[in-house]
């Protein structure tokens, strides 16, 4: 490659990382000074930092609570899918009579979007009692079929030598799952991880629907009351939305390596 | 000894469903089940409290013949749909770039990355105070650089809310466009591209003989992943402009949302959600007939 | 899986690390939350103002109000036990002048605060 070439190339990937960065940069200098709200023009470098509209946005919410509610209901998702995918995707690489009614079932299901569902999920979870509570927010999204075609190939990678020599060793066939296909799986894990979690850490629509009481609020929630209450007036918002944004942005960046590998092992393989 | 082979194989059927289930029973309760319900509901006279009753095609005609605001909300779920090229355009030049052999491409790629996994709610309050009329940062640019002598409320203006939504949705979704996109160039055999060169091609015919055809699963895939988002994107919408001004953002998720869960039309509402299927899922075939039909690969539908 | 995996990754480290420094938090909050405040107030060539009101009010994201006040003492002094607030929004009304509103950000509810620097108040 030539040096001009190599020097357009860098130029216009750090152009496109500015512009994508600009927002967050944005949102965090706001959040460490408040400016600029009623300000023009617009101070491009923070002036004055600091932390104090994190203090205000934590006691004017009571983050705590929204944070354990969000938390509690996104560990209940990411364990639940851990299992139940893992399990459909192991089960899924045995012969057994109507495996093929099942995959046809779990690929008509991906074919219908939840939002095309939320009036009768929501009657539904009305009629089981579960409005306004974590269980009913976090039913629907117990399981990924994403993730469970993911776990799928992944099981089918590992090498049928292996499966054999644990058996004649004894070992359960919920043993042989737990013990040797999920370490072995460690993309399809992670990618499992990330995507449970960031999904239903960032959910809106169904929380929204479900929840009835400010005890129940999760952070996105708790976000957009925020916002109904204060609009734009105070640079609390922007600490809020940061605090909000930190942890799937965290669970990410940790796992993407793995994240990426999973990725491209599930839309090659499928 | 066919017996016990018999009882072996029974016990390991019992395990199998017994591993299926949990799974199965998820999407029967919240995918299929209420699917069916929403089709009885379009199809009948209910409201909460009260005995369902059969209304045939009544909420079908007055949505087709009377209601402005369906045709509305369907032409804007059109144009929002229009972002999904542009971002795919987009997001197949930052791949191409960043597939190059050049140094920190893990950081760009991480970087233009970034903005997917963040709540799409904190986003589009992000995004509607870089908008402000006032104090935005995008009308504070224009207006240093000379473009613009006003500054222009876009959220609240006809003209430019739906473009400066659209902004929004593309500036987050182009980083995980891009991967997808990448990790189907680098699924592509070097070989073939060693081969054209010998043969004498050049960069472009490289790109449009051996690198298009060849990404056609990974672009699909972002079809239908945009298709998807042009129906779901009630968060970005509800926060940053409600469906206004007027309805110049109003999607078919939201008006669904608005007349079923704040005017109590369910009926109504699962007429206007069983539209929204039958649309999603036209779209969703055809863009999977020209992937190739591999439905296995048209996944991370949420 | 060895313990050693399992404890030395990436995310027990980061998680860990998060969960400890919370943990370290919440005992020093725990040991310095009783609300206690003092200060001075003193007048612009730096005498103590003695008999000064010090008015003490409580700071949300859209207003102020008053929650206690008291009186300083011949050196100047004052105190507040208790104060419960996130933020100071301290105010002097006094013979040889005020002073309005001056807001003293805290880092967490009850802090105890004394004030270093005196307060100046001017006519």
């Amino acid at each position: 490659m030539s040096r001009f070439h190599r020097i357009v190339t860098h130029g216009i990937l750090i152009i496109v990382c500015i512009l994508m960065l600009t927002p967050i940069y944005w949102v965090l200098k706001t959040s460490v000074t408040g400016d600029n709200l009623f300000v023009y023009p617009p101070s491009i470098i923070p002036d004055d930092p600091n932390l104090f509209f994190y203090v205000e946005a934590w006691y004017t919410v009571d983050f705590v609570r929204l944070f354990f509610n969000s938390f509690a209901i996104a560990t209940l998702v990411v364990i639940a899918n851990l299992f139940l995918n893992a399990m459909a995707g192991y089960a899924l690489t045995k012969q057994f009579p109507a495996k093929g009614l099942v995959l046809t079932f779990l690929l008509m299901s991906m074919m219908i979007p939840f939002h095309a569902t939320i009036i009768p999920a929501y009657l539904l979870t009305a009629d089981l009692g579960l409005l306004n509570s974590k269980l009913g927010i976090a039913l629907p999204t117990l399981s990924h079929i994403v993730c469970i075609l993911l776990f799928k190939s992944n099981f089918e990678a590992v090498p049928n030598s292996l499966i054999q020599a644990a058996r004649i060793d004894g070992l359960s066939e919920w043993r042989i799952l737990t013990r040797i296909m999920m370490p072995l799986s460690k993309p399809a894990v992670a990618t499992n991880i990330i995507l449970s979690f960031i999904w239903s850490w960032n959910d809106f629509l169904w929380p929204l629907i479900v929840v009835r009481s400010q005890e129940q609020q999760t952070l996105p929630l708790g976000l957009v009351s925020f916002l109904a209450s204060f609009e734009d007036t105070t640079g609390s918002l922007y600490a809020f939305c940061v605090l909000v944004v930190v942890p799937s942005m965290l669970v990410f960046l940790l796992a993407q390596k793995d994240f990426i590998r999973g990725l491209t092992s599930g839309a090659t393989k499928g | 000894m066919a017996l016990l082979f018999r009882k072996k194989r029974s016990r390991e059927l019992v395990f199998i469903w017994a591993l299926l289930l949990p799974a199965l029973a998820v999407y029967l309760f919240y995918r299929v089940i209420p699917l069916v319900w929403n089709v009885v509901l379009s199809f009948s006279f209910w409201s909460p409290g009260k005995p369902a009753k059969f209304a045939g095609l009544y909420h079908y005609e007055e949505m087709l013949f009377y209601d402005d605001a369906f045709w509305v909300a369907l032409k804007n779920t059109a144009v929002f749909m229009l972002g999904t090229p542009i971002a795919i355009v987009l997001a197949m030049a930052l791949a191409l770039l960043v597939d190059q052999n050049i140094r920190g491409r893990s950081l760009y790629r991480t970087l233009i990355f970034l903005p997917y996994p963040m709540m799409i709610v904190a986003v589009g309050i992000v995004w509607r105070w870089l908008y402000n009329d006032s104090v935005g940062l995008i009308n504070y640019v224009l207006r240093s650089l000379g473009i613009i002598d006003q500054p222009i409320p876009f959220l609240e203006s006809y003209d430019f809310a739906m473009a400066s939504v659209m902004v929004a949705a593309i500036w987050q979704i182009v980083g995980f466009f891009m991967i997808i996109i990448l990790t189907g160039l680098q699924n592509i055999p070097a070989h073939l591209y060693e081969a054209a060169v010998i043969d004498g091609a050049r960069a472009h015919h490289r790109f449009w003989r051996i690198t298009l055809p060849l990404l056609r699963p990974s672009i699909f895939l972002c079809v239908i992943l945009g298709v998807i988002a042009s129906f779901t994107s009630f968060d970005l919408i509800y926060t940053m402009t409600g469906g206004g001004p007027g309805l110049a953002t109003e999607l078919l998720i939201t008006y669904i949302y608005k007349s079923s869960f704040t005017l109590s039309k369910f009926d109504y509402a699962a007429a206007v959600t069983v539209v929204m299927f039958l649309l999603f899922l036209a779209l969703a075939l055809i863009a999977n007939r020209l992937a190739g039909g591999d439905a296995g690969k048209v996944d991370i539908a949420d | 899986m060895n313990w050693r995996a399992i404890l030395i990754n990436r995310f027990t480290i980061t998680f860990g690390a998060i969960v400890l420094a919370v943990l370290l938090w919440n005992i020093y909050v725990g040991f310095n939350d009783d609300g206690r405040l003092t200060g001075q107030v003193v007048d612009e060539n730096g005498d103590p103002v003695r008999g000064a009101q010090v008015m003490l009010a409580r700071k949300t994201v859209t207003s102020v109000d008053t929650v206690a006040e008291t009186t300083t003492g011949d050196t100047g002094n004052f105190s507040f036990q208790n104060h419960g607030q996130f933020a100071l929004v301290l105010s002097v009304n006094s013979d040889a002048g005020s002073i309005s509103r001056q807001v003293i950000p805290l880092w967490f509810r009850n802090q105890n605060v004394d004030l270093a620097e005196p307060l100046v108040v001017s006519p």
